[in-house]
Order: structure tokens, then C-alpha cells, then sequence
């Protein structure tokens, strides 16, 4: 199973604040592959997909955020209708806790992805390795 | 026409009042001299024996005690009697955690139970009156103060303890409860409660005596309004017995302090110097009948007012006004005593830095508690259910130590305002 890096920030739920955020991450001219909030009454939790992961990580952390970095993994979803329920049950059957997913932009090739995290990720590696589920590399995400 | 509990206490001439008080003042400081070793030494440190002592005018001359002392001398180093005369414990909070424990003799619950039966008595009370305590039970003295004096005063009293509206209510009209004693915030809140019941006609109330926390005229207008009722305020503090220290009689122009047992000074909170009748500043207190736990100038941080005036209800002790607040960061939420620097012990306790802000508002009449933290860097694992739990969990620390519930914020590093670099550690934006 082919893993990606995800950096999670730490933001306050005011209006601005995720603006402020991405604006840091544009001016050091990092691209982002894919992005997710998540969030609670008082604070959201930023989860994006950088193309440059350690730069991100530099200039979050320079800027005062708290952030943290963990390995996702991003599976290849048929671009049809039931495509990523089919492979969900396949996971289920195997008993992958799945914590949250979001997916990935489009890509030219006309493949969809979706990042997923799950409770344990050995779970999720035999389940999609068992399975023959097809998972994104750097390279197709176009990450450094 | 006026009644008393005890008049010839409650109407005493003033001169016959300041010779009981000279008398009972030099009987108290010899008491403590001999008794408390901790007391000699803090006179012996100001140069000052029980022979110095010849009236209230030498009250100068006599060295405070703080709730540091206290802290200092826990759990039993200021007690004047030894432990088996002693047949009562109550506890409020210190300032860094530890418990204060006040300790009481039978005489000394008896006095107590005296002083609050007066206040039931000036609120309009008699044998005839139900009484619904809703005051907590417990370590806090709210609950057996006023049950006491209740007790004494003949009245049917119903224990209710805080909390539990439903119950209140049905109790109250079930039972034809006529007095009230809560927290003033807890009053309002089953004032409103009993017109959303719309039960209105089915309570009896004729009177309230609402303590333990500050509350406005504007306030006492809308309980006395919305209730039908006279509200009265009533005063006290863990450390000189509890409620009943001072209360208020129907001319509802502050709280007669009961100077039979209490002396009434009030100084400036800087030079620490007593500042003339009329002034405003710190009262303290020195309890001259108190026998298992006797204090002598204890300072209660509260800034208040005294006004010796003659007052229309023909009580003839002076009356403090309402606490206008504090020359410390101590802070009243719901009724319970709060200090900044307990919270912060629990934060430390639970592995955080000490950077927090406490932000206390009232909302429909009663009090909120958020307490923002700055989250840890190193704890920062980016799953929403951990910051969750670890809210939860601090929350559930902080009323293990506090005994309330408080919301707690994780916020982001740094991002708790400061002020000429030292973080705002209040705001209190209750308007009172």
C-alpha cells in the first residue's frame, strides 16, 4: 500500500482564519492536492495534501501552528455510480475502522482518489492489499 | 410593626454594645494567646501582648490573619479547643487548592443558628413559616446556616439542598413553602421556571433571603417582581461561622452586621491602615465569641462600605453594604469561591502550561464559566476526538477541584491576549 503525507493544522473557527492560513501556504508557492476541515464548535482541524510536504510542515511551524504530520493512504475510486461503496464494503468485511475521508482534486486522467484514514492503518494496508485495491503514489499526486 | 429574635442583642444601646464587644474582645485575644500557639507567635513578631489590648480602639495594634494563614495552619492550627470539644466541620476553598477548614463548637453552631434565625426573623419569619433551603448542603455552610436557624426559630424547614428544579417547585407548591433561601441566581432561575409552569398561584412565597454571591438592585426588583416576594440579602463567610454574619431587615438599606459577635473594621487594602466610618475599603472582621475557631482581624478581601446611621427597623448595629468587590483575583461563580491559581493547578497538574484565560459572563441570570487553554504543542495529534477528550478530561478535573462545572476551550498557542507580557487571566463580564 502506497502512503501519502498529510499535515494537520490546528485553526480557531473565526471568520478569516482558513484564509490567513492558506494565504501563508500560496505566498511559499505550495500547491495543496487535496483539502478537508474538520471541525467543532470552537476550533477545525485543517487536513490538507501539499505538494511539497516538509516545506509545509517549515512554514506552518515558523508561522506559530500547531500542526502534525501522519501517513494517509489514497485509493484509486471507479469513476462510476457504487464505485466507492463497493470498495468500502470490501474494507468493512475487513474490519477497517475508518476514522474520515476526503477526497483528492480531480486528476487529468480522469481517475478519482479519496484519502482515507482509518483507526489502524496495518488493518487497512492487509485489507487493501488482500483486496487488490489500487492506491496513489507521490508520483500520480504529483507530490515532491 | 418590627419584630426580633433577639432584641435586647439586636436593639442594644450603642455604648452597652461596645462595652460587651471591649469585654468580649479582651476575653478572645487573651483566648487565642494562650490556646494558639501560631497566634502568640504572630502577636509576639508585632510586639503586641493581650495587655496591650484594653478595648476595640487597640484593634490596631493586632496583626491580620489571611487566608494565607489559614492555608498555613491546616487543618487544625488555628483551633482554640481541643478536638473533642469540637463537633463540626465546614470547608470552603483556598487559594491554591487547599482546602480551608473551619472548625465549631456546639456553642459556636448555636450562636450561628442564633444569627440566622435573626435573619429569618427580619426577613419577616416566625414559627408559623415554611422554609425551602435551597442552599447547597455539605462542606458549604449555606445549607446548614440557614437550616439551623430555621430550626431555632421553630420553622417547618425543608432541606432541599441546590439543584433539582422540578422538585423544588413541586415541593414548593405541594408543601406551601413561604420562605426562600438559595443563591440569588438560583432564586431567578425558579422565578422563571415557575412562570414557564405558569404555577404562579399555587406558591405561597412571601419572602426570600438570597446569599453567597453579588447580586443588583435591577436584580432583586425583577426575583421580588417575578415571585411576588421581599428578597433580603444575607452575608457570611466559611471562616467566621458562615451566613448570618450580617443580614438585611425591611428597610432593605444594607446588612446589619450582628456586632455582638462580630467586630467590623474596614481598611485600606494597600497601607493596610483602618480607614474612618463612612469610608470605602476592605472589611475585616475579628468573631469575639468564637470558641473553636476564633479570628482575629480576618481580612475578607471584600471592598465594602460600612454606615453606622441609625436604621428605621430600630435594629442599633451597623450595617455593611453589599460587597462592591474584591482586593484579590477570588472570584464568585455560582455561589462557590473560585481563585484563578486553583484552576491553574489543575492545568499543571494535567501536563499543561500555565497559559489560560478564565471568562465568566451571566446569562439568564446565572453564571458562566469557559476556561480557555492553550493547547500543547506536543499534544497536537490532529484528530478532533482526541482534542474532545482532552477537554472533557480537564473539565472533569476542574470540578473535582472546584466542585463546578466549567467549559474548557483548547485554543491555539499564543493566542491568549497579554498584557505588557503577562497573560489577562480574567474577564468578567457579568453586570452586576
Amino acid at each position: 500500500m502506497n502512503t501519502i503525507s498529510q499535515v494537520s493544522a490546528f485553526i480557531e473557527n473565526r471568520p478569516g482564519m482558513l484564509r490567513e492560513i492558506l494565504g501563508i501556504l500560496s505566498e511559499e508557492g505550495i500547491n495543496l492536492r487535496a483539502l478537508n476541515v474538520a471541525e467543532n464548535e470552537d476550533y477545525g482541524i485543517l487536513r490538507i495534501i501539499p505538494d511539497d510536504i516538509e516545506k509545509t510542515m517549515r512554514v506552518l511551524k515558523s508561522n506559530e501552528y500547531l500542526v502534525s504530520e501522519i501517513q494517509v493512504c489514497a485509493i484509486e475510486v471507479p469513476d462510476k455510480p457504487g464505485g466507492l461503496e463497493k470498495l468500502l464494503e470490501k474494507l468493512a468485511a475487513d474490519n477497517v475502522d475508518i476514522q474520515y475521508m476526503y477526497s483528492v482534486f480531480a486528476f487529468k486522467d480522469g481517475k478519482a482518489y479519496m484519502v482515507i484514514s482509518a483507526k489502524d492503518v496495518m488493518v487497512l494496508s492487509k485489507s487493501v492489499e488482500k483486496n487488490n485495491i489500487a492506491t496513489a503514489d507521490k508520483e500520480t499526486l504529483g507530490i515532491r | 410593626m418590627e419584630r426580633y429574635y433577639q432584641k435586647e442583642m439586636e436593639c442594644m444601646d450603642r455604648d452597652k454594645l461596645l462595652d460587651l464587644q471591649n469585654e468580649r474582645l479582651l476575653k478572645q485575644v487573651k483566648n487565642v494567646w494562650d490556646n494558639v500557639p501560631y497566634y502568640r507567635n504572630k502577636m509576639k513578631e508585632k510586639g503586641v501582648t493581650p495587655d496591650d489590648i484594653k478595648s476595640r480602639d487597640d484593634l490596631y495594634k493586632l496583626p491580620f490573619v489571611t487566608k494565607d494563614d489559614l492555608r498555613e495552619t491546616y487543618p487544625y492550627g488555628l483551633f482554640a479547643r481541643p478536638l473533642k470539644d469540637c463537633v463540626r466541620i465546614h470547608s470552603t476553598s483556598g487559594t491554591t487548592g487547599r482546602r480551608v477548614v473551619a472548625g465549631y463548637t456546639q456553642n459556636d453552631i448555636d450562636l450561628w443558628d442564633d444569627c440566622c434565625a435573626r435573619a429569618l426573623v427580619a426577613a419577616g419569619g416566625s414559627d408559623e413559616d415554611v422554609v425551602q433551603v435551597g442552599y447547597g448542603y455539605g462542606l458549604f455552610t449555606g445549607g446548614a446556616g440557614l437550616n439551623g436557624g430555621s430550626h431555632k426559630l421553630g420553622c417547618l424547614t425543608i432541606p432541599m439542598s441546590s439543584g433539582n428544579t422540578q422538585r423544588q417547585l413541586q415541593f414548593m407548591t405541594d408543601l406551601g413553602s413561604t420562605i426562600l433561601c438559595c443563591t440569588p441566581s438560583y432564586a431567578a432561575y425558579l422565578a422563571e421556571s415557575i412562570e414557564e409552569a405558569g404555577i404562579r398561584n399555587k406558591i405561597k412565597l412571601k419572602a426570600g433571603i438570597f446569599g453567597a454571591e453579588a447580586w443588583s438592585e435591577s436584580m432583586r426588583a425583577s426575583i421580588e417582581d417575578m415571585l411576588g416576594i421581599k428578597a433580603y440579602d444575607i452575608y457570611g463567610l466559611t471562616e467566621l461561622s458562615g451566613p448570618g454574619v450580617a443580614f438585611e431587615c425591611s428597610a432593605q438599606q444594607g446588612m446589619h452586621i450582628n456586632e455582638d459577635h462580630f467586630i467590623a473594621e474596614i481598611i485600606d487594602p494597600e497601607t493596610l491602615e483602618p480607614l474612618p466610618m463612612g469610608s470605602k475599603g476592605e472589611l475585616v472582621f475579628t468573631s469575639i465569641t468564637k470558641e473553636a475557631f476564633p479570628l482575629l482581624r480576618y481580612r475578607t478581601k471584600d471592598i465594602c462600605i460600612l454606615n453606622e446611621e441609625k436604621c428605621s427597623c430600630g435594629r442599633t448595629h451597623i450595617r455593611m453594604s453589599k460587597p462592591m468587590g474584591r482586593s484579590d483575583d477570588m472570584l464568585i461563580i455560582k455561589g462557590v469561591n473560585v481563585f484563578p491559581s486553583q484552576i491553574e493547578s489543575v492545568l499543571i497538574e494535567q501536563g499543561y502550561q500555565p497559559n489560560y484565560q478564565i471568562l465568566v459572563d451571566r446569562v439568564n441570570n446565572s453564571d458562566t464559566c469557559e476556561v480557555k487553554v492553550e493547547m500543547p504543542a506536543d499534544q497536537f495529534t490532529g484528530e478532533l476526538t482526541k482534542l474532545n477528550s482532552m477537554e472533557r478530561d480537564l473539565s472533569d478535573a476542574i470540578k473535582t477541584m472546584l466542585g463546578i462545572k466549567v467549559k474548557v476551550r483548547l485554543v491555539a498557542p499564543r493566542s491568549i491576549q497579554r498584557s505588557e507580557g503577562k497573560a489577562v487571566r480574567v474577564i468578567d463580564n457579568r453586570k452586576i
